[in-house]
Formats: structure tokens, sequence, C-alpha cells
């Protein structure tokens, strides 16, 4: 046994020796990123060297330098938010010697296929990746100027909140606050809440939200637990070479109920404001960047009102050799109040006089730290360990005694280019959640998934990627699961313009702690623990094309079907007044996915216009097939049409998002359920990096809810002013 | 340049039509039930809330296919009156429900349900239309039919394990043997909804009186509320092939009233 200890080290040591002698014989690639028209230098561009793991950004006067590449010919992409990703093939790298390149970069309204790493837990181009996926990018986000993360995701393809679940493609309809279908990452992080497994959207102001990417479909292979119906990754700034100092300010009031017979209070006193400021800067190889924002509204309902507050810090440190250290940590404050249904549907604004002292507190530290270790360009290892404790308090009249949930975890991975075209990327993730009160007890968890993936490039336009993933849940003193879920992906590009993709994929999600033990009684209701439940798990099948009608025109149609197991729903006993979480249903969500991204310059009325049109359908037949019938709280069409014409330092923008109506609901089906028809529009003006928008949301005063007895917002008027100082 | 314009031009015609097709969802619920409530006796004290429920398909699958005043009536003095509002359309059946603090309200807690004057084998419906926005009624509630000093104890029997498909399994005692759906509700002294295990060790508070039938019934998942299935009787011990019949006293308990529980009779259901 020791000599099989000894022999296993000794090769680890000569790879690693091997792996950094490597780079001795090697070259470098140095060049200046630069707008195309203006020739103005541009910093931050990210510079990618396909087909390894080798990334660096220009510094700030558009220059850039990769050492240590190995000879040979290379493919090199560059991209910046705002403007049309590059591909410069046949970069011919020699042994010390440098290659000098020029970029320039063309702006562009639409970023049409951005760099994303949800699909392979690398960096790769949208239109490479074997799996359907959206991005937010920085360009639509600043465009939106959103208060948080759901105004960010609302208008992405095939994306429907009810509530504050997100669901993908129908994914979760609706759980009650416990247990979320859906993964959400902080820069790769998991950071749902311990025990309840739900999302804290306001972890985070949008002004450090640099990308926003959404996986459709199952992924636990590479994301493990709750990757059941999708994945959301936020990913944040990164602290750039000039010192900057970046603020938003968003005001808004609510106008009065459409129907006067709705009027509840004094509609002039109903408003929000939102301010955050970040400042950022880089000492040499430390780089720095932290926020502060509060948001504050009186809401437009009674117990609408909230304040909340962040505080954001990420820091970063490039050692010697690439090495990278990086630290996040997000806290959030919320005080609000807590609507849980309306009084009636003649009131929908008032709750019932009895609940006005319901109110909820939210109290979330995130932190994550990350080590990059490049050993060579064919060879690099990341480390990661992160904290998310959550305190959330509900008080239902009188104080209620929670204790902070913890969720800690720790990942290795590797990232390990075998031979020219295998990427293999394995490691192993440890996730460790607790949590406590005295509705539920004491209870621990932990996963510990070892996981394996290798995408090959059979040739320079097919990519075949399999993985496998096994992950072992133990809850402590209780039930223990053996999970696997393989994975399959191909993406071809025949010809220039066109992409194929295809993937086979599976997920799961452990019951939450919530989900398995909570007693409490509510409202009539008495919520059952059922501590024997299974993990829900899913297989999602794939099959997409990209197609480029014009360099500013594509269109992407993807059908998807995706089956679930042990669907984890809660089970309503209106005889008994009980609530169970339990493994109820066998499902399926069919569909078809399409969207098309259109940009186009255009003369009219002796103006230069820059037109940009997002449009986007999702038809979904979804079905529990044990009952038959469709399943909750999930439309089965949704669309969004986003369109966007600049004209000069002006910019027009409208949105429309459209939900067809909800057929089954769980806790009031003969209240009026109505399909969603949103229209906001904006028009922002920019003077120099100042930049002032106006803005109305529900345009047409429609009123709709997703969820029963809760009205989403009237007509709002909001006015922004951002910029850089 | 005249296909992009063409494209922009028609994308403002369309917002613009969808501008002026425009609908509000939601809309207020135009129609009303006004109910006088005459109580009798007093609330005991364990009353959480008495609530107006309408029922717009009787009998309804579930409590939430009722619609349900948002907060309970007050229940102090002899005459209340309330109001509901209500979307245009048929309603079978109007009732009061109470509700207790401990969580326990179940269909004994029907107060009140009027029946059809020319179908007692239907419970009393209205509608609400255009033309008669506002339907009035009243409603008589007994509520000293919640105080149940009494009570039956004893032991169920089952001969297997509870079906899958088992949404409750009650033990009821009736005023008289239910035969119509309907019965179940008006011939109703008692019902416990608990029962999880095999045996079952049962204490049904009840009011003094007669009980002519008590029974172990079934519900399947989505059933109807009043399609219970009989799985268990108590006979007779004197007869075993009659129900058994009690006489309670107020405040008397009686014991040893068990009852075996056959699964076949619901099989396949």
């Amino acid at each position: 046994m020791q000599t099989v200890r000894i022999k296993i080290f000794l090769a680890i040591v000569l790879f690693s020796f091997l792996a950094v002698n490597a780079a001795e014989f090697t070259g470098t690639i140095t060049g200046k990123v630069m707008d195309a028209k203006s020739k103005e230098p541009l910093p931050g561009a990210n510079i990618l060297l396909i087909g390894t793991i080798r990334g660096t950004s220009a510094n700030p006067d558009g220059f850039f330098v990769m050492e240590k590449i190995p000879p040979g010919v290379y493919k090199l992409q560059i991209s910046m938010i705002g403007y049309r990703s590059l591909i410069i093939n046949n970069v011919r790298v020699l042994s010390n010697r440098k290659v000098e390149l020029n970029v320039p970069l063309e702006e562009t309204v639409i970023e049409f296929d951005p760099i994303v790493v949800l699909a392979g837990k690398s960096e790769q181009r949208l239109d490479e990746a074997s799996v359907s996926m959206s991005v937010v990018t920085a360009t639509e986000i600043e465009r939106r100027n959103p208060t948080d993360l759901v105004q960010i995701l609302e208008t992405a393809p095939g994306i429907h909140f009810v509530g504050n679940q997100i669901n993908i493609r129908g994914s979760s309809g609706y759980t009650f606050g416990a247990g979320n279908k859906v993964l959400l990452l902080l820069d790769g992080v998991p950071v749902y809440a311990a025990d309840t497994g739900e999302f804290n959207w306001d972890m985070l102001p949008p002004l450090d939200i640099k990308q926003v990417e959404v996986l459709k479909g199952a992924g636990s292979t590479l994301w493990g637990a709750s990757a059941l119906g999708g994945v959301v990754n936020v990913i944040t700034k990164d602290p750039s070479s000039q010192g900057k100092l970046a603020f938003s300010s968003s005001a808004g009031g609510y106008d009065a109920p459409y129907y006067s017979e709705w009027d509840w209070t004094d509609p002039n006193r109903l408003h929000y404001t939102r301010l955050d400021m970040s400042y950022n800067r880089k000492f040499g190889p430390f780089g720095m960047r932290v926020s502060a924002g509060r948001y504050f509204s009186t809401g437009y309902t009674e117990l609408g009102d909230f304040k909340k507050y962040n505080l954001t810090g990420k820091f970063d440190y490039r050692f010697h050799g690439g090495i990278k250290w990086t630290g996040y940590a997000a806290y959030s404050f919320i005080d609000r109040g807590f609507f849980i249904q309306w009084k009636g549907q003649n009131h929908p604004y008032q709750v019932d006089p009895s609940n006005l002292e319901n109110r909820a507190e939210t109290n979330q530290l995130s932190v994550y730290t990350k080590l990059a270790v490049p050993f060579s360009s064919r060879f690099a290892i990341n480390l990661r360990a992160s904290f998310v404790r959550t305190l959330m308090g509900n008080q239902f009249g009188a104080g209620s005694q929670f204790n902070p949930a913890i969720g800690q975890g720790l990942e290795a991975q590797a990232d390990w280019i075998p031979y020219p075209g295998h990427t293999v990327t394995f490691g192993t993730q440890f996730q460790y959640d607790a949590g406590s009160t005295k509705f539920f007890g004491d209870h621990t968890g932990y996963f510990i998934g070892p996981f394996l993936q290798d995408e090959w490039k059979v040739r320079d336009n097919v990519r075949l990627t399999t993985g496998l993933r096994y992950d072992r849940y133990q809850l402590i003193d209780g039930l223990k699961e053996d999970l696997f879920s393989p994975r399959f992906g191909l993406n071809w590009r025949p010809w220039e313009g066109t992409s194929f993709r295809a993937s086979v994929g599976s997920g799961f999600r452990a019951a939450t702690i919530v989900e398995r033990f909570l007693e409490l009684t509510i409202l009539n209701f008495k919520i059952k623990a059922n501590p024997g439940l299974r993990a829900e798990s899913s297989w999602a099948y794939d099959i997409g094309v990209r197609q480029y009608i014009t360099r500013d025109w594509n269109i992407d149609i993807s059908l998807f079907d995706n089956e679930y197991w042990d669907l984890i729903e809660a089970h309503l006993d209106l005889i008994r007044g009980q609530i169970q979480f339990r493994n109820i249903t066998r499902a399926r969500i069919q569909g078809i996915e399409a969207t098309t991204n259109l940009t186009f310059p255009v003369y009219l009325f002796g103006l230069n216009m820059t037109p940009g049109i997002q449009a986007s359908l999702t038809a979904m037949d979804h079905k529990d097939l044990n009952w038959n019938e469709p399943l909750t709280y999930r439309p089965k069409t949704l669309a969004t049409i986003k369109a966007s014409l600049g004209i000069g330092n002006a910019n027009l923008q409208a949105d429309y998002r459209y939900a067809s109506k909800i057929e089954e609901v769980k806790i009031y089906p003969i209240n009026d359920r109505v399909p969603m028809k949103f229209v906001d529009v904006r028009a922002s003006y920019q003077v120099g990096l100042i930049t002032l928008q106006l803005g109305v949301n529900n345009l047409f005063q429609y009123n709709y809810a997703p969820m029963e007895s809760n009205l989403m917002p009237p007509r709002t008027f909001t006015l922004g002013l951002k910029g850089e100082l | 340049m005249i296909f992009r314009k063409t494209i922009l031009i028609l994308f403002a015609a369309w917002l613009f039509t969808a501008a002026c097709d425009f609908n509000h969802g939601i809309s207020p619920l135009p129609g009303k039930l006004k109910v006088r409530v005459i109580y009798r006796g007093e609330a005991p004290a364990n009353t959480q809330g008495i609530y107006l429920v309408v029922a717009p398909v009787f009998p309804p699958h579930a409590i939430n296919e009722l619609y349900h005043s948002p907060n309970g009536l007050p229940f102090l003095q002899d005459t209340i009156f309330t109001e509901m509002d209500l979307p245009y359309g048929h309603y079978d059946s109007y009732a009061l429900w109470w509700y207790s603090n401990d969580t326990k309200s179940n269909l004994a807690d029907i107060l009140a349900m009027p029946l059809d004057a020319s179908n007692s084998l239907l419970p009393a419906s209205f509608d609400v239309t255009a033309q008669k926005p506002v339907v009035e009624k009243t409603l008589y509630a007994n509520l000293n039919r919640l105080n149940r000093p009494s009570a039956i104890k004893g032991t169920i029997y089952f001969n297997g394990p509870f079906p899958p498909n088992t949404l409750a399994t009650a033990i009821a005692a009736f005023k008289l043997k239910p035969e119509e759906g309907i019965h179940f509700l008006l011939y109703l002294r008692a019902i416990d909804f608990s029962i999880e295990e095999n045996p079952y060790h049962y204490n049904l508070p009840i009011q003094a009186g007669g009980v002519n039938f008590i029974a172990v019934f079934w519900l399947a998942e989505r059933a109807a509320l009043t399609d219970f299935k009989t799985v268990g009787v108590y006979l007779d011990p004197t007869n075993p092939t009659q129900p058994g019949r009690l006489n309670l006293k107020d405040g008397e308990t009686v014991e040893g009233v068990d009852i075996y529980a056959d699964w076949s009779v619901v099989a396949g259901k």
C-alpha cells in the first residue's frame, strides 16, 4: 500500500515538473485592441486562445500579452462588451518569438455570440456550445437599467417568473419558497440558501453584473445538485486597470390602479429609489472592486414596502506565472413587508387587516475565494472555497426564531489538454449544508461529487462532449442517495454561419432541509414534514441549429424534451388543511424555442439609425404524466420582442413580454387567470460618460397575477441616471 | 435598404396595433352576494373564524374550489351582514364554514347550507348576472352544533396497507345512514380525517344525541368531497348484520366502538 502511494506521489510530481518545463520552449502573442472606427484603445477586452485554457485581458492602453505559448498555429478570439467578437485564424507561434497583432473591433447593438463559461465550465463561444443557452450581455443590462436580477432575466428567451421563482422552459412551476429546480451560480459558485434552496435575487447590485448566462435543461454533470431544470450563472465585473467610480441611480413612481375601484391609497406616495456606487482599480498585480447600494420602495401594495442594502467586494491578485487569486464577498440585508395574498379581487393591492403585521427579513453573506493555477497552456488547476450564510426570518404578527443556514463548498477542478483536440475537465465538488430553526430542528447534509468531461474536437468543425458525474448525498443521521449524471453533446458547424447542436444531459436535486423537515402552521394550513423525500431527477434532450442569414441577422431554433422523475411538489391536502412536499409527479416538458437577433443601420427621415430587434418564441407542452394534465404554474407559450433604435447618442427601446394563461394552479383554481402582456418603453441619452434614461414599465396598465392573488406592478414611471467618473 | 425600412415600419405598425388592441387583464369582479347571517347559540372558545363560502359546482373536489370570504365574519352578535364579490355565473351552493384554532376544521364544520326548496337532495343555488348583479340571501347558523362535549372511542383495524391513491381516510358518525351524496354532509355529526396508521385508535368528539351509523370512509385523490367509499362499518355487537347505534348523553364517552375495515371494497378505484 505504501509503495502504491509513493508511486502516485512521484507520478504527480513528475507530471507537474513536465508540465512546468514544457513552458520553456514557448513563444509570445502581443497586440493592441482598438475601436475599429475611432482607433481608441479598448481596455478590458477579453482575449482567448481557442483550443487552450489560456486567456487574458487588455490593459488600459488596449495592449495584451500572452506568454509561454507552445509553438503551433492557433485561433485567437477577441471580445468586448458592446463590440462584435472577432476570431483571428492562423496565428503562428514560434519558439522564442513574439507575434504582434492589431485588433480592431466593430461596435454593435447586439452581441451575437458572446463568450460563455456555463456550457463547458471553461470559456467558449456561444455558437460552439452543444447545449441551448441564453445570454444577457452587459449591453442589454445597461440598456434596460434594471433594479434587480429578476428584471435582468425576465426578458430572456424561455424564462418566466412566478413570484420570485425562475422557470427556465417551464422547469420549476412554483414551489412555495422551498426548493428550486434551477441552480443559481455567482461566478460559477452555488449561492442558494442552505435550508430552503431559494435564491436571494437582491444579493448583488445590477451595477456589478457583467453578464448572465442561462443554461436550458439539466446540467448536473458539471454543476452538480439542483441543476435539474437549468442553471443561471451571474458573472460579476472584474476590477479594471483604470481607477473608476461608477454610479447608477434610479427612481420611479407607481401609477394609480387602472380601475378606480382598486384605489387604496394616494398613488403619489408610491415610489422607489435605488442608488449604487462602485469603485474599482488595480494597483499593480492587485485589483479591487467595491460596491455599495441601497434600494428603498414603498411598494405598490400594502406590505409591499422594503429596504434593501448591498455591500460587495471583489479582489484579485495576479502572481507570477499566470496564477490568479480571486476573492469575492456580497452582503445584503432586506427588511420588507410580507404580502402573501390579496384581500380579494376587488381589493388586489390590500391585504386582510389581520395580516398587516407580517414582515420578513433576509440577511445574506456570500463569500468565495478562487485560485487559478496554470501549469502550462495545456494543464491548469482551479480551486475554490465558498461560504453562504443566510438568515431569513418571517414574522407572522409575532417574533420568530430563525437561525442562520450555512452552506459551505469546496471544489477542485483541473483542465487538461492531454493531446491536441481533447480538453478534459475533471474534479470533485464538496458541499455541506446546514440549517436549523424551531420549525424543523437542526439538520445537516453534504454532497461529494467527482466529475469528468472530455470535449473532443473531432475535426475543426465538430466537437463531441461526453461527461459523467457521481454524487453521494448524505443527510447526517438520515437517508443517503447515490446519483449518476451522464452527459453527451455534439456541436457541428458544417459551413460558415451555421452550427448544429445536440445534447443529452441529466440533472438531479436532493430535497432541501425545509422540504423534508419543516413543521409549521400558517393561515389555517399545517405544513407537514416528509423526511423520506427522494431526490428528483431529469433527463434533457435538446437539438438545435443556429443560422446566420446575414452577418447581422441570426436565427436559432431548438427542440427540447425534458423528462422528470420523482418531481417534488407541494401536495395540498385540502381536506385536512395540510401541505406536504412529496415525490408525486412523473412529468414531461416538450417544446420548441426560436430566437432571432437582427440589427442593421438604416437611413430614415434624414437620420442615421441603428435598429436592433431580438425576438423569441417558446412553445411548450408540459404534462403531469400521472394525471395526464398540464403541470401547475407554467404557461405553454412565452414570447418576447425587444426592439431598440439608436440615433446618435439617443436610444429608444420597447420590450414586449407575453406568456399564455397558466392553466393549472394549486391554491385558488377558481381565481381569474389571464395571459401576461407587458410592454415596457425607454428612452436614453448619453452625454459623455453620463447616461440619462426615462422609462415606463407596464405601459398599458396590464393586470397580471402569475401566482394567485398576487398582482404584478401597475404602470411604473422610471428615471435613471448612471455614469462613470 | 427597402427591406430594412419595411421591417422597421412593419414593427412599428405591429406595436401600434398591439397598443390599440390592448385589454387590461384581471379586472374587478362585477357581482355581489349579500348575506344576512342569523346566529343561534355561542361559538366555542377555540373558534378561529367563521367564513362565507360559495361553490360554483357542487360537490366541489376540494375546498379551494370555493369562493371564500377573505376574512372571518363577526360572530359575537345575533345578526350580521356580509357580502362577497363574485363573477357573473351560476353557483350551486353557499354556506358558512367554521374554522377552529387547532386547524382540524372539516366537513362537520359546515354551519349552514340551505337546500333547494323543490328538491331537498340538492343545495340551494343562485345566479349572478348582468341584469341582477347583486343577490341577497339569509343564512341561519346554529353555533351549538360546534360544541361536542361527548365522545366515541375505539380502534379501527385495516386488512392491509392504505391504497397509494389515498387522499384521506376518515371515521364519521351520522344521524342517519347516508344514501345520497349530499347526505354525507346533511346527516354528518362528527368526522375525523386524521387516520394514517393501522390499527388506528380514534377519539371522536360529538354532540349528545343519537348516532345511527358509524363508518370508516376512504376518499381517493381528486375525488369529490362527497364521493366517500365506505370501507368499514361499526356493527351492532348483538346483531352483526346491522349497523351499531348509539345514544350519547351530554358529556358521555362511549368506548370500544371498534371497526374492521376492508380495502377490497375500493380495490382499483
